[in-house]
């Protein structure tokens, strides 16, 4: 390949402009995906903690074993949505994280990056997170104005 | 031009022109790539299967043999 100065230049303005723009969506992503690890993991020890308290108190305030069951399939019932949130949540980190991988292994390859399925999976992270704040939230005010049965 | 095809311009350019500073252009990129700040380990599991059955556990455990319970 043969190019001339002018060329040249312009190829590297072009190139660092193009870097720049990608790694700073790559940054954002890969810090947002971190901040959405800890607020997972924190969602996560909420949950258990909640969800072993109430079984635990619903099987002390229990009188017979049938009484126990039921009690704790309502308290099993009422966490299946946080639970699965979490779940949903966890997933679509995991693809953030393989969506920034991906970019990394494309631009170390001097490929260009999928911006676009990046964006895509920080999208659905963001969306996941709602959801589970809303769920966990939603249980944690039950909690807090919950009548001892 | 997209962002890859001006960087194997650039890099064709410079082990044309200049190849003495093609290795250093290299490891510039490469320096620019390593700054990006890395993953986390991912969050844990879930512990709901565990959680209910440590419940299941429990409720064995108090009401075995529970005669006032054997029609639950």
């Amino acid at each position: 390949m043969k190019l001339d100065a002018r060329t040249a230049i312009a190829a590297i303005a072009i190139t660092l402009a193009d870097l720049a723009g990608c790694a700073t969506v790559r940054d954002d992503a890969v810090a947002a995906t971190n901040a959405a690890a800890d607020l997972a993991t924190a969602a996560e020890h909420t949950l258990e903690e909640l969800d072993r308290r109430e079984q635990a108190d619903a099987i002390a305030h229990a009188t017979t074993e049938g009484e126990a069951r039921a009690a704790v399939a309502m308290v099993r019932l009422r966490y299946a949505r946080a639970w699965e949130a979490y779940r949903r949540f966890r997933l679509a980190w995991l693809a953030a994280a393989s969506a920034e991988r991906a970019y990394d292994a494309a631009a170390a390859a001097r490929r260009a990056p999928d911006v676009a399925h990046l964006l895509a999976a920080a999208a659905t992270l963001a969306d996941a997170a709602a959801a589970l704040e809303a769920a966990t939230a939603q249980l944690t005010t039950a909690r807090l104005g919950a009548v001892t049965p | 031009m997209t962002g890859a095809a001006a960087l194997s311009a650039l890099l064709a350019f410079a082990a044309q022109a200049a190849p003495e500073i093609l290795e250093q252009l290299k490891s510039l990129i490469e320096a620019l790539q390593q700054q990006h700040p890395s993953l986390v380990a991912p969050p844990p599991p879930d512990a709901e299967a565990q959680i209910d059955a440590e419940a299941d556990k429990a409720i064995a455990g108090r009401f075995v043999g529970d005669p006032e319970d054997d029609d639950a």
